[in-house]
């Protein structure tokens, strides 16, 4: 077992090239403050996730662990999240730093900053890891290099989402260090030290469930623990407990995931083709590891339109590679850290890489961020062993050496920062991903869509058309086609998109409760409510088809219908604002008691909570206020309505009304008699 | 950050470290020892503690002798300690190493520990 205690000197030497690592990596990240959130996930896990915006809070950490919004479970990523929205409401955006129409807690810089700063901590981290464990500087090193430079990591840097990558991989690098500890002196304390910063990894991102393997990795090169069999399985033993919480949590995780759907790729593809999926990426990640060309958020699956060429020879071919090199690095006995990089690579890849298929990708950048550190470790380590066995041992060859692997990183260092600049938006992101799969119809109706967001609808339908004319049969392009038109007023088109997207998508609650409120717009109120009945029982957890619900219902008068639905959909989504605002809205009106219009004064109260700035909702508090005699509060809210709105004409009217009240009865409780709050809008 | 959500935190962490130290001083001692000398994770540990301090103290950072400002103070003493911790942290562990040796002195640290650890939850279940 080597474990080294650096001296004063080496000491020394070893920060500078820490200095010269972050400095390095932060000249290629540094951009990345500039850039905005994208329309990919970060909706879904951050930007629009209220347990995020919300921060840090009691309520959300609980949140948090108990897996709300999540895809699967991931409490500490979350709370990294949720750390980055206070930390955003401390530093205000800056002019031209962030984009200006986001709310305080989503200032992009520092939600991207600390990103960065994690991959910069773990870029010293495996250097100071693997220069204590070998006590070889240089070559250590040029594996965190390698490591922080090359563009395969820029997806999980740059991609807010992606926090769960770098911290997963922040986490198991401390959980190795722990290891190193424990193995150079075994106690129970620090082993559950190991299974604490293990799990703390689980938690980040599952991917890691094959640390402990890693971890026997470690035990055979360099602890050099692992000598004879019986050691072998003393040694597996020893890891029991950590692959019992691997299995937990792996298990736990494609539960998850198959229950919310993401698994389903796995009955739609079949095994063989899963498998030959499998063998091609390895390949392919090795491949963009020398070359790393046409690196694009997504890589549609081989069954899927728009994906790369393959063929039946092309997958015997990377079976035979991969034989061939696994053969060799078993082989290569005297050089113990080959079959350690390799398995490295092999084993951490396999829980993603895709023989149970998650989503439709048939490989992402994001995957490597753990894996590749071990084909680092065997390249860098065989390198410079060949280097070290060249008969021309001159300085001059050693220089010619160290010049061509400094060219080497400052060429993937370019490399990255070139497509870390593909991510500074959602349009440059998916300009991108079509341009490298220019038939792929996905990444074509996220460009129109990321248009359509910055509100150029006539290129995002260019988009949408030319997708449909890709694969007529891609109903989510015209999804996404209907709901610009809606957003356009254009409810008679939007309906005819909708009604196409059905028609592939049959089971799209989406599609059905937007079709919903299209019809509801053209007061086709029946039909909507078909509509939204079918949204609701393909996704009875829908809170926006309850509301379009509860608003149909309240037009055609259904209004006992129209509360339980509309009670349903806060039920749902306490934080839905509309829901809220129109359960008031109908409580008031219906209400026979002061205790009616205090229950339609409590959901005014959560509308505004989510929505400050809501004049109509002001207004009506004002008016229910109004109704309980609490007159001083009522003027309050109706002034504010009218800050908000100054053309509220109802507003200075009942202003007029409570600022009379007042007067004549110093504002002692006199039911003026009921008010109508304004009404809704149209579902 | 709000006050109470900082003090919850740490007064949850404040008992995992001090009851153990109350219930088996010697192991506790020493697997707290042998943390300490670690001393990426001390910084690692120790960094959002110095952050989420900053962000309690950035909204109001007086002091006073009512709840708020006791606890506020103890949040200021968090943010030093979190401070030398991830600036200093073999100098801290050779501190406690010192400190930590006696059983007398081990059941005095799990006291303070848990009082604090208690004071907190108050904290956040008042505030």
């Amino acid at each position: 077992m080597s474990l080294n205690r650096p001296t004063d000197q080496r000491r020394w030497r070893g920060a500078v090239l820490c200095l010269v690592l972050i400095a390095a990596t932060l000249g290629v990240y540094i951009q990345v403050l500039r850039f905005d959130f994208v329309l990919y996930d970060d909706p879904q896990f951050v930007t629009k996730s209220d347990l995020v915006r919300g921060g840090l809070t009691a309520q959300g950490i609980a949140g948090a662990f108990s897996g709300q919004g999540a895809d699967y479970w991931r409490p500490i990523s979350f709370l990294s999240h949720m750390l980055d929205s206070d930390l955003s409401r401390m530093f205000a955006p800056a002019p031209g730093i962030g984009a200006p129409e986001h709310p305080p807690e989503l200032n992009p810089a520092v939600h991207h900053a600390t990103s960065v700063v994690f991959h910069l901590v773990n870029t010293v981290l495996l250097f100071g890891l693997l220069h204590a464990m070998t006590g070889a500087m240089w070559r250590s090193v040029m594996v965190a290099a390698l490591f922080a430079l090359h563009p395969l990591r820029v997806e999980s840097v740059v991609w807010v989402t992606e926090r769960k990558d770098v911290l997963s991989m922040f986490f198991s690098l401390l959980a190795i260090r722990a290891y190193v500890a424990y193995a150079r002196r075994p106690s129970i304390a620090r082993y559950v030290l190991v299974a604490v910063l293990f799990a703390f990894g689980l938690m980040s991102k599952p991917m890691v469930v094959t640390l402990p393997l890693v971890f026997l990795l470690l035990d055979y090169w360099p602890l050099e623990r692992l000598g004879s069999i019986p050691t072998g399985l003393r040694l597996l033993v020893e890891k029991l407990p950590l692959l019992l919480l691997s299995a937990a949590c792996g298990v736990f995780t494609y539960v998850v995931q198959k229950d919310i759907g993401a698994a389903a790729g796995s009955d739609l593809i079949p095994l063989h083709l899963r498998v030959a999926n499998a063998l091609l990426s390895y390949v392919r990640y090795l491949g963009k590891a020398f070359w790393p060309a046409d690196l694009t958020v997504y890589y549609p699956h081989m069954t899927l339109p728009g994906a790369a060429p393959w063929s039946g020879a092309g997958i015997v071919g990377a079976a035979g590679l991969l034989a061939v090199v696994t053969l060799a690095v078993l082989l290569a006995r005297r050089h113990r850290y080959a079959p350690v990089g390799w398995f490295w690579y092999l084993g951490t890849l396999a829980p993603i890489i895709g023989v149970i298929q998650v989503g439709s990708q048939a490989m992402a950048d994001r995957y490597t961020y753990v894996p590749m550190v071990g084909f680092y470790i065997l390249l860098v380590w065989a390198a410079a062993d060949l280097i070290e066995r060249c008969p021309l041992k001159t300085p001059v060859f050693r220089a010619v050496a160290a010049t061509v692997a400094v060219a080497i990183l400052a060429a993937l260092a370019i490399g990255s920062w070139r497509q870390a600049r593909v991510w500074r938006d959602s349009v440059t992101l998916f300009e991108n991903a079509v341009r490298i799969h220019p038939g792929d119809p996905r990444m074509r109706t996220n460009l129109g869509f990321a248009h359509q967001y910055a509100g150029r609808y006539d290129e995002a339908y260019t988009h949408y058309a030319r997708a449909v004319e890709l694969v007529p049969d891609f109903g989510l392009a015209y999804q996404y086609w209907g709901t610009g038109l809606m957003a356009q007023n254009e409810p008679e088109q939007a309906s005819n998109r909708f009604r196409q997207a059905l028609r592939h998508l049959p089971n799209s609650a989406v599609s059905h409760r937007e079709l919903g409120r299209a019809l509801g717009k053209m007061n086709r109120l029946d039909e909507a409510v078909e509509h939204f009945e079918a949204a609701i029982r393909i996704d009875p957890g829908d809170a926006d088809a309850f509301t379009g619900l509860g608003i149909a219902c309240r037009r055609l008068d259904r209004l006992d219908e129209a509360v339980r639905n509309l009670r349903r959909a806060v039920k749902i989504d306490p934080r839905h604002a509309r829901a809220q605002q129109e359960l008031g809205g109908l409580l008031f009106n219906r209400a026979d008691s002061d205790a009616a219009i205090n229950e339609a004064l409590t959901h005014y109260r959560r509308a505004l909570e989510v929505d400050p700035n809501h004049a109509l909702t002001h207004r009506n508090v004002g008016v229910c206020l109004m109704e309980l005699g609490r007159i001083d509060e009522a003027i309050g809210a109706l002034r504010r309505s009218l800050q908000l709105n100054p053309d509220m004409s109802d507003a200075r009217l009942e202003l007029e009304k409570a600022m009379k009240m007042k007067i004549s009865d110093g504002g002692a409780s006199s039911s003026p008699g009921r008010r109508t709050p304004g009404a809704g809008e149209a579902p | 950050m709000s006050l109470p959500t900082y003090c919850l935190v740490l007064g949850v962490v404040e008992l995992l470290f001090a009851l153990p130290m109350l219930v088996r001083p010697r192991q506790a001692a020493k697997w707290f020892l042998d943390l300490k000398n670690n001393d990426p994770i001390v910084r690692i540990v120790s960094a959002p503690f110095l952050i989420m301090g900053i962000l309690v103290l950035s909204q109001d950072a007086t002091v006073g002798f009512h709840l708020a400002g006791l606890a506020r103070l103890l949040v200021w003493l968090i943010c030093v300690k979190s401070l030398i911790l991830c600036w200093w942290p073999l100098k801290h562990a050779r501190f406690a190493e010192k400190f930590l040796t006696g059983l007398l002195t081990q059941y005095l640290v799990g006291a303070v520990g848990a009082a604090w650890g208690l004071f907190f939850l108050l904290a956040a279940v008042v505030l």
